[in-house]
């Protein structure tokens, strides 16, 4: 049962991994990106789930990827054109099949009348891609009673013009692998506890099979051992795989059974001319497929077995006369050749790739405690190398260049264990287009997204906290940002809004851009709004920069109306509260008629960081190295004060900020002695420039950051902490809160925000 | 073949249930079972089957063939879904079970 139930794990982690290819694949089809290759991977990814459900016996996802996969399949042969309505009834269809794969995994229930209505409409475009008429009722009402795949309509109630028309497809899809395999399973292999039809069915996943199954060596009754083994399994397999795989299938039963699989060149009989592979290849699966349709219109009495030899009758008359048939358009047009060899190339890339970058799955947990020992295992040698200069080693001896040779190695591991979980956002923008599909449904309106820097790598734990927020700004952006068409064209923009979502690393971190071109934040309306709920006061005269801030406020909502969308005032509090807890910060800029973007900026890694270690008063800081500049002594001359406390300090020709670092945390009330002490020049996200005083400067480290949020608490200013080489915990300052708190200290608005964020 | 209903007790047959489960541990029984059963007409009922063995089906094979030796009437009756998709797989059809010349 755990091996079964482990499989079936497996089969739902390949089915998100196809069904990311499937939606990358539409969507580069839909943008003109796309080549043969990648119609041809989107209808494997289909085929694939459609297999591995099979072999779950998942009904509903079997038939609906049925039904897809052939509506795929007019596609590739070239028959179909991209359109955008085309395209828009798959990517739908994908969603579906999304679902479909969700509810398999999960339970519940699908939506039943969305995935018929689809399943109608696929139908209707394969009707169309026949030059029949389009969804003729003939057709529906031959498809509504039975649940099967469409084949089976061309074969019940239809004459048999259809069918050749499917051979005419199926040519376009020629140059899958052909294989010959014979399987004979030996006692051994029952012993084990091996069942052949496992096997089997496995094979069948593969692609179209056709298995023959030879009886001649069971003996009778008297002399038959039970638990024997008497049956050889002749299996012509087409399929779109490597022989490597076919091989996989037949792992574990290897050394127990004989097995020969060879590749075949020619036609399985000699019926046909067996210079066409292609023609060779239909027979294969005009072949395969009564064998394996009534799998899932099993027989119901006595009677269907007798059918099954009529039916299969037709079949090969079927066949003979489809074949000219197909071979008159096959010269014809040169793409679905084309089509085909790309097909054939791609396996061949995937084959090779498969070979030079292998991937292994591992779960997740054994990573992190890989990670976790990895951060101990730098603790220790940073402390082990404090001690043994303290107990006086020398600099130069012959240990101390072991020590040193130790940290690049520790250093090393480290890098290498963090790559290991490092990921492209890749995984979290793939998710996007379904949900401004749907969003933008729901709201009437029309998104075209543009996602960037998908490549940009960032921790796996980043990714999947980033998900959330990532969505509900997205949500915000179409719901609140984007106008309404026609308001659109009235202020003389295109109908079509644009949602642009870009990653890329700045400065040691990852930065995500959000930005809409919509009307931009109506900021008389959220001042206005701010002040009704009581947020603010009345009379608060507040720059655009700060009203535009007022959305992050708990509370604040400024849709008129609750939408299933948004508008319930739970919505950016909760993103910076998200946000901030991953050690990321998030901020806007707006323009009005011209759209808002929201810059959301989140360290690379939650597990280390490279820090300038300085003392505050008497306790020791981190500040994360990514945001120094540089470090200089002011002098007295330097320095100067302005409204009360707020000091300025000369850098070159420009002023900037004097932040006393101390008084910040709250180490000292007094005001420290600019001279004494050391300022580090610091840039935020924002890219403004301050200095922040400390006492001194300790040294540069690598640290392995522990969360105070987990072990403690949250604390304004403090992004989270480490411990030291000689045992002490130290704080890890964040530099942006601090610049951010010491230039608007006071500011009730800003001390309100930091309340909320507590 | 022609259908013979397995509620219908003939006097010279008799009807035996294929048990839900067929698989290894279910082999030697089915064989013991079909043995004692040997040397007069018979019905097998699949209507109750939901799993079905490899080596059930050579046992089956088997069967059929020893009853076609031995000129007694041999059939199979009301095949369930789990029952003829099994054989599927395989690449049989209940058909094919009885119909095989078998050669010693």
């Amino acid at each position: 049962m755990d091996a079964m139930a482990e499989i079936r794990a497996t089969f739902f982690e390949e089915c998100a991994e196809q069904l990311a290819d499937l939606e990358a694949g539409l969507l580069a089809i839909e943008n003109g990106e796309a080549d043969s290759d990648t119609v041809n991977a989107v209808f494997r990814a289909v085929h694939s789930i459609k297999g591995g459900a099979g072999a779950f016996s998942l009904d509903d996802l079997v038939h609906f990827a049925h039904v897809f996969e052939t509506t795929l399949d007019e596609m590739r042969s070239g028959r179909l054109d991209s359109s955008e309505k085309v395209l828009k009834i798959m990517l739908r269809s994908a969603d579906a099949l999304a679902d479909l794969v969700t509810v398999a995994r999960d339970g519940g229930s699908a939506d039943a009348e969305r995935n018929a209505g689809l399943i109608d409409e696929l139908k209707g475009l394969v009707a169309l891609a026949k030059g029949e008429e389009p969804p003729a009722p003939k057709a529906a009402g031959a498809s509504a009673p039975s649940d099967g795949p469409v084949y089976d309509d061309g074969m019940g109630d239809l004459d048999f013009t259809p069918v050749a028309v499917d051979l005419g497809d199926l040519m376009g899809i020629g140059g899958d692998n052909r294989f010959r395999i014979v399987f004979k399973p030996s006692p051994r292999m029952y012993a084990k506890a091996n069942e052949a039809n496992r096997v089997l069915r496995d094979v069948y996943t593969l692609g179209e099979a056709k298995v023959a199954c030879n009886i001649s060596e069971v003996p009778l009754l008297p002399a038959i051992d039970p638990e024997g083994a008497y049956l050889t399994f002749t299996i012509e397999l087409s399929t779109a795989e490597s022989e490597e795989k076919v091989r996989e299938v037949f792992e574990f039963v290897e050394f127990d059974c004989d097995l020969t699989i060879e590749a075949v060149h020619d036609a399985p009989d000699g019926e046909i001319d067996a210079d066409d592979p292609d023609i060779a290849d239909i027979l294969a699966r005009i072949r395969a497929t009564p064998d394996d349709e009534p799998l899932e219109t099993p027989a119901k009495d006595e009677e269907e077995p007798k059918d099954a030899p009529e039916m299969r009758e037709p079949e090969e008359p079927k066949a003979t006369a489809a074949a000219p048939a197909a071979r008159t358009p096959a010269p014809a047009p040169a793409a679905p050749a084309a089509a085909a060899k790309a097909d054939a190339g791609g396996d061949g890339k995937g084959g090779a790739g498969g070979g030079a970058a292998q991937t292994i799955r591992v779960d997740l947990e054994r990573v992190d405690r890989l990670i976790d020992l990895v951060g101990e295992l730098v603790i220790h040698q940073v402390m082990l190398s404090q001690r043994a200069y303290q107990a006086g080693l020398a600099r130069a001896s012959d240990v101390a260049v072991g020590f040193d040779e130790l940290e690049q190695l520790t250093r090393e591991i480290q890098d290498s264990v963090m790559a290991i979980r490092a990921q492209p956002v890749k995984s979290v923008f793939q998710r996007l287009p379904r949900l401004v599909r749907e969003v933008a449904d729901i709201s009437g309106k029309q998104v075209r997204l543009i996602t960037e820097g998908e490549w940009t790598e960032v921790d796996k734990t980043v990714i999947e906290r980033l998900a959330d927020p990532l969505t509900h700004m997205i949500r915000n952006a179409i719901d609140h940002g984007l106008e309404k068409p026609a308001d659109r064209l009235a202020a003389g923009k295109a109908e079509e809004g644009v949602v642009r979502v870009a990653a890329m690393h700045r400065s040691g971190r990852i930065v995500i851009e959000i930005s809409d071109d919509g009307a931009g934040i109506n900021r008389k309306r959220v001042k206005e709004i701010a002040i009704k709920k009581g947020l603010i006061p009345a009379e608060a005269n507040l720059s655009d920069e700060e009203i535009d801030n007022l959305i992050f406020l708990p509370g604040f909502s400024t849709a008129e109306k609750i939408s299933s969308l948004s508008g319930r005032g739970v919505g950016m509090d909760v993103v910076k509260r998200s946000i901030q807890a991953l050690g990321g910060r998030v901020s806007i800029a707006s323009k009005p008629g011209r759209g808002s973007t929201f810059t959301m900026s989140l360290p690379l890694t939650l597990a280390v960081l490279d820090g300038m270690i300085v003392s505050v008063g008497d306790q020791t800081v981190v500040v994360p190295l990514t945001a120094i500049i540089e470090t200089l002594q002011p002098k007295a001359s330097e320095v100067k004060s302005f409204g009360g406390d707020a000091r300025l300090v000369q850098v070159r020709d420009t002023f900037m900020p004097l932040v006393d670092v101390a008084r910040e945390l709250g180490y000292s009330y007094e005001l420290a002695n600019a001279t004494g002490g050391v300022a580090i020049l610091v840039e935020a996200e924002n890219g403004a420039r301050s200095a922040l005083l400390v006492d001194a400067i300790q040294g540069q480290r690598q640290v392995v950051i522990k969360s105070l949020e987990a072990n403690y608490g949250r604390v304004p200013g403090i992004a989270a902490a480490t411990i030291l080489g000689d045992g002490r915990v130290a704080l890890i300052l964040d530099v942006d809160a601090v610049v951010a708190t010491s230039r608007v200290e006071g500011n009730f608005f800003n001390s309100g925000m930091q309340h909320a964020a507590e | 073949m022609p259908r013979k209903s397995p509620k219908t007790t003939a006097v010279e047959g008799a009807v035996y249930t294929l048990p839900e489960i067929l698989d290894l541990k279910a082999a030697t029984p089915l064989t013991e079972k079909l043995m004692s059963l040997r040397g007069q007409n018979i019905v097998l009922d699949a209507s109750k089957v939901e799993r079905l063995g490899t080596q059930c089906v050579q046992i089956l094979i088997a069967a059929a063939a020893t009853w076609k030796d031995d000129m007694a009437a041999f059939s199979i009756a009301e095949p369930s879904d789990s029952f003829t998709s099994g054989l599927q797989v395989l690449g049989l059809t209940p058909q094919a079970i009885l119909e095989k010349e078998v050669a010693q």
